[in-house]
């Protein structure tokens, strides 16, 4: 497993460099290879399809024009997407003013209780290593945020895909501004070590 | 700021929820130098990277792809341009259309295809043929505008506090059509437009149409003069209302002689 995920970030690297280089194949292997991360990330901010899809194709086109800058040691190719898309994805919410509808969702998420997560969604067009490779990060990652206490996951979540400021989260869940920091420091640092073993290799 | 005192904040700055006195307080003990603390902070970048890894992939329609490989091949296409004559008489050549086709059929051979995957490369090929069949379209016209005899050729060049622009005009006045090579033209200010004009040796100023600087620098369109209208001797543009002028509201911009 490890030699595998070590192998695919030969692969991510290797992608961004064919990028760089002028290579539109590899522009779009990379945007198959993840392209499911990134429109889920997209949808769950944005609540919309159509702008969602907006972002995805905005967020590969800078990848794109961004290739040559690309630095292994500051991120993996997967977490580099994923950081593009959402800062896109929050601007969009609030320029678009779907702000307040996205958060509103978000909240409501945050006071049921976290529903099945067992759903496979689609994967993208990939051989079948990379897509158990895929599935089985989901799993180690989701098990992990099933692993923070309800309230540290719902301030993460709010403050990852709202884009929203400790006082809004605190307000929108009629906690202190104090209690909302500690649980997502605390919950971030539980997540940090907990996905810190093997941490490389993703 | 101590490390110390750093490590409280790093999760909360991976994570955006900094004010910004505390990212400046970051930034300061960073820049002078702390390779214990930029790790500590790479890692916590990394953990909160990794947040959206537990959401269900969602799968976006095919046109999505299709939109984002014609804006590359857009892009890489407009930095290459070369001068007019050279421009009009190249084919576009999409390498991706061919490299997707080869590696279709690569996945064909190494058999690791599944019916979805030769879907998806069937849905984004539609897609680009469109495009290609316009692209084609239009490098015809270019190819006859420029090279054929009774074609008119003006130079347009811009007038009084626009002096810096030039464009160039191709105009077949026996079929109409006429391309012209904005060059360094700006956009047209919001809620106004670009309109050509052909202006006869009686005075008539006749609409050749409308348009707007086009990203790879051509706009096309065509224009007849009717019988009665004499012969066409002047070639300007003028900025209009959106959805254009029966007839010039301001002095033209550009100008050129036929």
């Amino acid at each position: 497993m490890a030699s595998q995920t070590a192998d695919t970030q030969e692969t991510d690297v290797s992608l961004v460099a064919r990028m760089a280089a002028g290579e539109q194949e590899a522009l779009s292997d990379l945007y198959d290879r993840y392209r499911g991360v990134v429109f889920a990330l997209a949808l769950r901010v944005l609540r919309d399809r159509a702008e969602a899809e907006e972002v995805l194709t905005d967020v590969f086109l800078q990848a794109w024009r961004a290739a040559a800058a690309f630095d292994r040691a500051r991120a993996s190719v997967p977490g580099w997407l994923v950081m593009l898309c959402r800062s896109r994805a929050i601007d969009r919410a609030r320029s678009r003013g779907r702000r307040e509808a996205a958060i509103a969702c978000l909240v409501k998420e945050a006071h049921e209780a976290h529903g099945a997560e067992g759903a496979h969604g689609a994967h993208g067009a990939q051989d079948p290593a990379a897509h158990v490779e895929a599935m089985t990060k989901r799993r180690r990652i989701s098990a992990a945020l099933g692993r923070l206490t309800p309230q540290q996951r719902s301030a993460i979540e709010l403050a990852y895909y709202g884009g929203m400021s400790h006082s809004e989260i605190a307000e929108k869940l009629g906690e202190p501004l104090g209690t909302v920091k500690t649980r997502i420091r605390q919950g971030l640092m539980t997540l940090r070590d907990d996905l810190g073993r093997g941490f490389d290799a993703m | 700021m101590r490390c110390d005192d750093l490590k409280e904040l790093i999760h909360l700055h991976a994570i955006d929820l900094l004010d910004a006195g505390e990212e400046a307080a970051i930034r300061e003990h960073l820049d002078a130098g702390c390779p214990r603390c930029a790790a500590e902070m790479a890692a916590a970048a990394r953990t909160v990277d990794m947040i959206p890894f537990a959401l269900p992939e969602a799968e976006p329609s095919p046109m999505a792809k299709a939109r984002l490989m014609a804006a590359v091949q857009q892009e890489t296409r407009t930095s290459s341009t070369e001068p007019v004559a050279a421009h009009a008489a190249s084919t576009p050549r999409p390498a991706w259309v061919l490299a997707a086709a080869a590696s279709a059929a690569a996945a064909l051979i190494s058999g690791v295809v599944t019916g979805s995957v030769l879907m998806r490369r069937q849905d984004e090929l539609l897609a680009q043929m469109a495009t290609l069949e316009r692209q084609v379209r239009e490098a015809r016209e270019s190819i006859h505008l420029v090279s054929s005899p009774v074609v008119k050729v003006v130079n347009l060049i811009g007038q009084g506090n626009r002096s810096g622009q030039t464009a160039r005009l191709f105009w077949d006045p026996t079929r109409g059509s006429w391309q012209l090579y904005t060059g360094n033209l700006p956009a047209a200010p919001s809620g106004r437009t670009y309109q050509l004009w052909v202006i006869t040796d009686g005075g008539r100023k006749i609409s050749a149409g409308l348009f707007s600087a086009e990203p790879d620098g051509v706009a096309a369109g065509d224009v007849v003069l009717p019988g009665d209208a004499g012969s066409a001797v002047v070639a300007g543009v003028t900025i209009e209302p959106e959805g254009g002028s029966p007839q010039p509201t301001t002095q033209p911009f550009l100008v050129g002689s036929i």
